[in-house]
């Protein structure tokens, strides 16, 4: 007996480009498993994506495709930050590879992954960032993601007085 | 030229104020201001200024003509002198246009200046304002950032790695942004480390006290008077605000520190207080903390001579992890057992030969929280069946084993006993057999091991890789000696000497390793893939080579990198016998299977540092 046909579903970004996908694909996405779950019709419109772009719904899509099938996280686990922080670093080898992208769409899959509340999706891009970010100075940090220094003489004064007290013990 | 003032400041204008001159008469001219010249330096000047050929004129020759002779001078001369004169008067009267014109200019172009430099900076707020809006890290909300901040600094790397301590404050150096939120985050904020005797420990407390809710403190072993130090103002300080304190640990202190500190503190941080970790004091006095979970002493504690008086019992019935540093007597194992219902971790260290009076165990006690067993400086004599016999752990499923060193195999009961068969986790290590046969024995009572760890002799390890790699291949008839194994950690724990024996002995190691790696990885894996072993992690003991530079803590050096080019497997060196923990370091070695390295740790005589990826 043939297996029976995956939903398809229409979703069309910002940039007018539409993708039309499996529907287990696309409810990786909370946001999108919540408005799928509402309608009660099945509907040919496509679902508007305003937030996301073609090319980062792309590289969205083939993530949640990998991962298709994976059991969601429960709605209910609200981590607190102590919880967060004890999660791990690792990356998974493929993850990894999906992740290795310029900075720019490093930080629009993030943005992506937490507007479609795909947890972890937003999980690999933030451990990413503190990957590149760990070990590093704030000049160094600056230098890599452009950030302007732009504390007062104040703070500036203020960080002088830590670093020191830091160096000191 | 010098530029020297001669007019009254109130009433002349700027260019009036000030007279030209070569900067060479300036001090002729103030003391002949001051009439003060001798004769022969005003004759000098005189005779240097009114040269004939730039004056059309010998002036000095006709006034001493006037002066020899008493003849008035002639229309011609006169004509002359007054020529000159007057040429002077209008050079001087140019000359003094221009200096004004001049200073017009300069005073223009100032203004010039200043109007410009306020538009660059103007201009650059405007651009540094763009760049805040349109920098990466700024379109991120901020939840986003906090769980960002939170994977970058954690708590484990807090505790061991010494360039962790202080990523809050690097963090919150980068900009105003990340600073505002890094100080809104006390889980950034939760672990203090304190050398009481520093100038600034006060003034670093009140920091992290003041950003954070109930942090951990870590003290370091102070230098000197002991008892002058506990009434120093960290001391005072640290007091005051006690009550907030969820851990502490007390690194490098003796018994005498303890003693004098302890009364003063803990009992004082009682009210938060989760883990106190006093490993390293022999002597320690009642402890009375209500919410206690987690404590870490040393055997000789008087702890237990006050056991089982109601206080301390009553006080510690809630403890879930338990670690006895110093040696315990072996009796004391079920006694403890017994008498803390909800500890699921205990690590102890059984050295003492067991005595006769074991066997007076009369009632089997049953654990039945307790997950994760570990001994250390086990001696072969130590934990007879007779006494394990009257102790079963259900859940068991964790154990760690180090062997005396001065042993060569571990004892009997370790390779047969029943509860082998439920541990996921194995740790053995200090085992410096140099043959096979204890491993042939152990391994297969290990089927529901997902982690193995085995730290064997130099002379054995050849021999135990030969094992593990010449395991038939796994098929029904012929099943996988550990079949569900994931992690694998294999090393030596005896020391090496130098750098270039220990680069050698690796990277021969590496070589050897790596033709029965895929053997090994098919052969131990359940699945058929290589990918079933998702961790690996070669693990050496050793010395601090004298040759990693000056700065030991410096491990990234261009020399070092050079040297180890080339070893790509998981590393861990580890230099002070502690474990570190369980994370890997994968390689491009197999890239395929292992991914790429994610971090590489170095234990060193002051913590555990962590290397850069690109160290290997």
């Amino acid at each position: 007996m043939a297996a029976p046909a995956t939903q398809q579903i229409k979703i069309r970004c910002n940039d007018e480009k539409e993708f039309t996908v499996d529907r287990d694909v696309l409810e990786r996405s909370v946001l999108i498993k919540n408005m799928l779950e509402d309608v009660t019709e099945q509907q040919d419109a496509p679902i508007p994506l305003p937030n996301v772009s073609g090319p980062v719904m792309a590289k969205v899509l083939e993530y949640c495709t990998h991962h298709r099938g994976e059991p969601l996280p429960s709605a209910d686990t609200e981590q607190s930050q102590d919880e967060t922080r004890k999660r791990t670093t690792d990356i998974s080898e493929w993850d990894q590879k999906f992740i290795t992208v310029d900075q720019e769409m490093l930080f629009e899959i993030i943005l992506a992954a937490n507007y479609l509340d795909i947890k972890s999706l937003l999980d690999v891009g933030c451990k990413t960032v503190a990957n590149m970010i760990k070990g590093k100075t704030p000049e160094e940090i600056r230098k890599l993601f452009n950030i302007v220094n732009d504390f007062t003489p104040e703070e500036e004064a203020q960080i002088k007085k830590e670093n020191e007290w830091a160096e000191d013990r | 030229m010098k530029v020297v003032p001669v007019g009254d400041k109130q009433l002349c204008s700027w260019n009036e104020l000030y007279a030209v001159y070569p900067e060479s008469f300036a001090e002729a001219i103030e003391m002949a201001s001051k009439n003060r010249l001798a004769p022969e330096e005003k004759e000098r000047i005189v005779n240097e200024v009114l040269d004939p050929e730039t004056s059309g004129i010998d002036l000095v020759s006709l006034l001493q003509q006037v002066r020899d002779f008493g003849d008035p001078l002639g229309s011609t001369q006169e004509a002359a002198v007054r020529t000159c004169l007057r040429s002077c008067q209008d050079d001087i009267r140019d000359l003094k246009t221009q200096i004004s014109d001049t200073i017009s200019t300069i005073s223009r172009l100032g203004r010039q200046l200043s109007e410009t430099s306020c538009q660059l900076v103007k201009r650059s707020r405007h651009l540094c304002a763009i760049q805040i809006l349109f920098t990466e890290d700024q379109r991120l909300p901020q939840d986003i950032l906090e769980q960002i901040f939170l994977q970058t600094i954690r708590p484990e790397d807090e505790l061991v790695d010494r360039r962790s301590k202080c990523a809050s404050l690097q963090l919150g150096a980068v900009c105003h942004r990340w600073r505002v939120i890094i100080h809104s985050m006390p889980a950034l904020w939760d672990t203090i480390h304190l050398r009481p005797s520093s100038q600034s420990s006060v003034e670093l407390a009140k920091l992290w006290l003041s950003r954070s809710q109930y942090p951990s403190i870590v003290l370091y072993p102070w230098k000197g008077d002991n008892v002058a130090k506990v009434t120093s103002p960290a001391f005072a300080f640290l007091r005051g605000a006690s009550k907030r304190f969820r851990r502490i640990h007390f690194t490098g202190q003796t018994g005498d520190n303890i003693s004098e500190v302890f009364p003063l503190l803990v009992n004082a941080w009682s009210e938060k207080l989760e883990e106190l970790d006093v490993r390293f004091a022999t002597q320690l006095p009642e402890i009375r903390v209500p919410h206690l979970k987690r404590l870490f002493i040393a055997g000789g504690s008087p702890l237990w001579g006050l056991w089982p008086s109601s206080a301390p019992s009553t006080h510690l019935k809630q403890l879930t992890v338990l670690g006895i540093t110093c040696s315990v007597e072996p009796l004391l194992l079920p006694f403890i057992l017994s008498q803390l219902p909800s500890l699921h971790q205990l690590y102890i260290s059984l050295h003492d030969d067991f005595p006769p009076e074991v066997s007076h165990i009369n009632h089997p006690i049953t654990h039945s929280n307790l997950r994760y067993l570990g001994i250390c400086d086990m001696a072969r004599e130590v934990i007879p069946d007779n006494l394990l016999d009257h102790i079963s752990f259900p859940i068991l499923n964790t154990m760690e084993c180090h062997i005396d060193c001065r042993k060569d195999t571990p004892p009997p009961w370790l390779c047969s006993h029943p509860f082998l068969l439920q541990l996921r986790r194995f740790t053995l290590t200090h085992f410096a057999e140099r043959t096979e046969t204890t491993l042939l024995t152990l391994l297969p009572q290990l089927p529901r091991v997902e982690e193995l760890c085995l730290m064997v002799h130099p002379d054995g390890l050849a021999r135990i890789l030969g094992v593990l790699a010449s395991i038939p291949t796994r098929s029904s008839e012929n099943p996988p000696l550990v079949p569900l194994l994931r992690r694998l950690k294999i090393g030596s724990d005896v020391a090496f000497s130098g750098l270039d024996k220990f680069t050698s002995e690796f990277q021969q190691l590496i070589r050897s390793w790596s033709p029965p790696t895929s053997n090994i990885i098919s052969d131990l894996g359940h699945a058929s893939p290589i990918h079933i072993l998702t961790h690996l992690q070669i693990h050496y003991y050793g010395k601090m080579p004298d040759d990693f530079g000056s700065d030991n803590r410096n491990l990234n050096t261009p020399e070092l990198c050079e040297r180890l080019r080339g070893v790509s497997l998981g590393l861990i060196i580890q230099f002070t016998g502690e474990v570190i923990k369980d994370d890997y370091a994968a390689t491009q070695h197999h890239p395929k299977s292992f991914g790429e390295a994610q971090r590489y740790y170095v234990m060193g005589d002051d913590g555990l540092w962590k290397l850069d990826p690109e160290f290997l």
